[in-house]
């Protein structure tokens, strides 16, 4: 029998005027949600390295995804607060080179280069993000885009450091050496490197989403100066997402330049900083599952579709465009509402 | 207790605020009346952080709190709550309130991180975000997100969010505009019950009647000056207020 709407609104008013105080969250670090979504993740990324193991083509695909979600990742931390930025990329391309500099001049570890890819991306991102994060949106987006075409150029002029427009050749590999097998190929070792680091990035976002933390980013999003009047530092916080989203990003690059063992300043250029934008946007920009699967639906086309790639950016656009009309809320936020929709009939 | 002396401010080629002097005691309401444009906005976001005065002082307990960001002054005790409809997209009313319960809290952000979605203590805050749920009438609203409430219950998480704060004075920026009658009469008992709390009010309205019955004292703001200040009933036969509000005969 279907309720009518009024009828389910009055039943739902009752239920909590009982029972208010059990619909306040418990005080643990992770809720079932979270839990879920971590179990969720974990579970997919085994499943793909049982299911598409012996496969070189599909692993590549999976480890590109599992990278490009990592990025997009950060974005999403940063757009949390309200903030679009266009130079996204430049922080990957600072962790990349930190990393691969690291690991051939230095003769580091790949491990060490990792940390000094997120401490590099971090480092720069706060006095960055101190300064930039006092814009408002539109002033914001246009000064990362201008600072991310420098470090490019950086990139580009700087040759005896950064090997100028031909960029960095024969990077060290990933290679898990002890676990032996196929484990030890470079691909199977980027892609479980990439997962795990994923999978502990995530559990790390949602402890401090689900904690007071991810109120105030949200209320720093909806209505700052209501935020600001309420005692909170909203600059410093918005600072805290921007460093965080730098550092992520940063790791990213660095996985994604042990993995193609290749980096050259172009792969960090404008149009790598679109990507995670539609990511974000295609997934949904208010869940962090959303930019998870924006890149894990966007992420595979480049590849699948090689012979089309001029195509790739009018592709972007489109999409870009039909999601804005149709999902505002992206992916998560249509799925979201459906499921509310069933359960309201 | 909350003390502003002469302060100025200048927007281009107008004096917003022109020498004004205000004084807010412990569990004191002072009312703070004047035409549009007479600068009780420009006076709240001066005393708030939000407006740098172009010159004065600030002092709450003897303390200068001018120059300060509006969330340390906030974090002190002072704060304001806006004339627009100030609501968090997206948020319950027991999100809304569990924000501003812990805004002020002194944790760092791994602090933050490392105790879950309370800053502080469970039972106290979920007992204190339920207090001030069913005082102002939330009680039906708990789960639902602040842009689908009723015009009036928004003005209302308005100010419940700033009682969470746990303020010494609140600045309330015309709290009954737009309001039905019951709502104010409501409205009314909820400010002539924060003397005994311990909570100073400035009460910006325009809604002269509620200021008159509310206040203990009474500042007359016209063109960012104080024209007169007083208590109820001598604000009431003033010449110069029957002047601002009516308009001169000349």
């Amino acid at each position: 029998m279907r309720r009518s709407r009024r009828d389910i609104f009055s039943m739902l008013r009752a239920a909590t005027a009982q029972d208010g105080l059990s619909n306040y969250p418990s005080g643990s670090l992770l809720g079932p949600w979270e839990l879920t979504t971590v179990l969720v993740m974990a579970l997919t990324l085994t499943l793909v390295a049982v299911l598409a193991g012996n496969d070189s083509f599909y692993m590549h695909i999976a480890t590109t995804v599992v990278i490009t979600a990592g990025f997009a990742l950060s974005l999403g931390v940063i757009t949390r607060v309200g903030y679009w930025s266009l130079g996204h990329a430049s922080f990957m391309g600072l962790g990349a080179y930190a990393s691969v500099l690291a690991v051939t001049k230095l003769a580091m570890p790949i491990v060490v280069g990792l940390v000094c890819a997120m401490l590099i991306g971090g480092l720069t991102a706060a006095p960055i993000g101190a300064v930039l994060m006092r814009l408002r949106g539109a002033y914001f987006i246009m000064v990362t885009f201008a600072l991310g075409e420098l470090v490019r150029l950086t990139f580009v002029s700087e040759s005896s450091i950064f090997g100028g427009s031909g960029g960095i050749t024969k990077i060290p590999p990933l290679v898990f050496t002890g676990l032996g097998g196929r484990f030890s190929s470079p691909l199977f070792s980027a892609y479980l490197l990439a997962s795990a680091l994923l999978v502990s990035e995530m559990v790390i976002l949602l402890t401090i989403v689900r904690s007071s933390i991810g109120r105030i980013w949200d209320s720093i999003r909806e209505n700052p100066d209501l935020a600001e009047s309420q005692g909170i530092p909203i600059h410093r916080y918005k600072v805290y997402a921007f460093v965080i989203g730098g550092a992520m990003a940063g790791l990213a690059g660095a996985l994604q330049a042990h993995y193609l063992q290749f980096i050259s300043p172009s792969m960090y250029d404008f149009s790598q900083s679109i990507k995670p934008i539609v990511a974000v946007i295609v997934g949904g920009s208010a869940f962090l599952v959303g930019p998870l699967l924006g890149a894990s639906l966007l992420g595979p086309l480049p590849e699948l579709f090689r012979e089309w790639h001029e195509y790739e950016r009018i592709f972007y656009g489109i999409t870009l465009a039909l999601v804005v009309l149709l999902m505002p809320y992206g992916v998560v936020g249509f799925v979201r509402r459906m499921v509310d929709r069933f359960r309201r009939a | 207790m909350l003390k502003a002396e002469g302060i100025w401010k200048r927007f281009g080629g107008v004096w917003a605020l022109y020498d004004v002097d205000l004084e807010v005691g412990e569990a004191e309401i002072v009312g703070l009346m004047g035409p549009n444009g007479a600068g009780k906005s420009t006076l709240i976001g001066a005393i708030s952080g939000f407006v740098a005065p172009t010159k004065g002082r600030v002092e709450f307990n003897g303390n200068e709190i001018s120059g300060l960001p509006p969330h340390k002054v906030a974090q002190i005790g002072v704060v304001r709550t806006f004339q627009q409809t100030s609501i968090l997209n997206g948020f319950s009313v027991r999100d809304s309130l569990l924000l501003s319960l812990e805004g002020a809290s002194a944790k760092g952000f791994i602090a933050r991180a490392m105790s879950g979605p309370y800053a502080g203590d469970r039972e106290r805050i979920v007992t204190e975000a339920e207090a001030l749920t069913l005082e102002l009438g939330l009680d039906a609203y708990r789960d639902l997100p602040a842009e689908t409430l009723p015009y009036g219950r928004q003005r209302a998480l308005g100010i419940a969010m700033a009682l969470a704060t746990q303020p010494s004075v609140i600045l309330m920026d015309e709290p009954g505009a737009g309001l039905t009658q019951p709502e104010r009469r409501e409205l009314g008992q909820t400010i002539s019950s924060l003397p005994s709390r311990g909570i100073g009010v400035l009460l910006v309205e325009h809604d002269v009647a509620m200021v008159l019955k509310l206040s203990d004292r009474v500042l007359v703001l016209d063109h960012g000056r104080v024209i007169a200040k007083g208590t109820p009933s001598e604000v009431r036969s003033d010449e110069r207020v029957i002047e601002a509000y009516l308009g001169g005969v000349d």
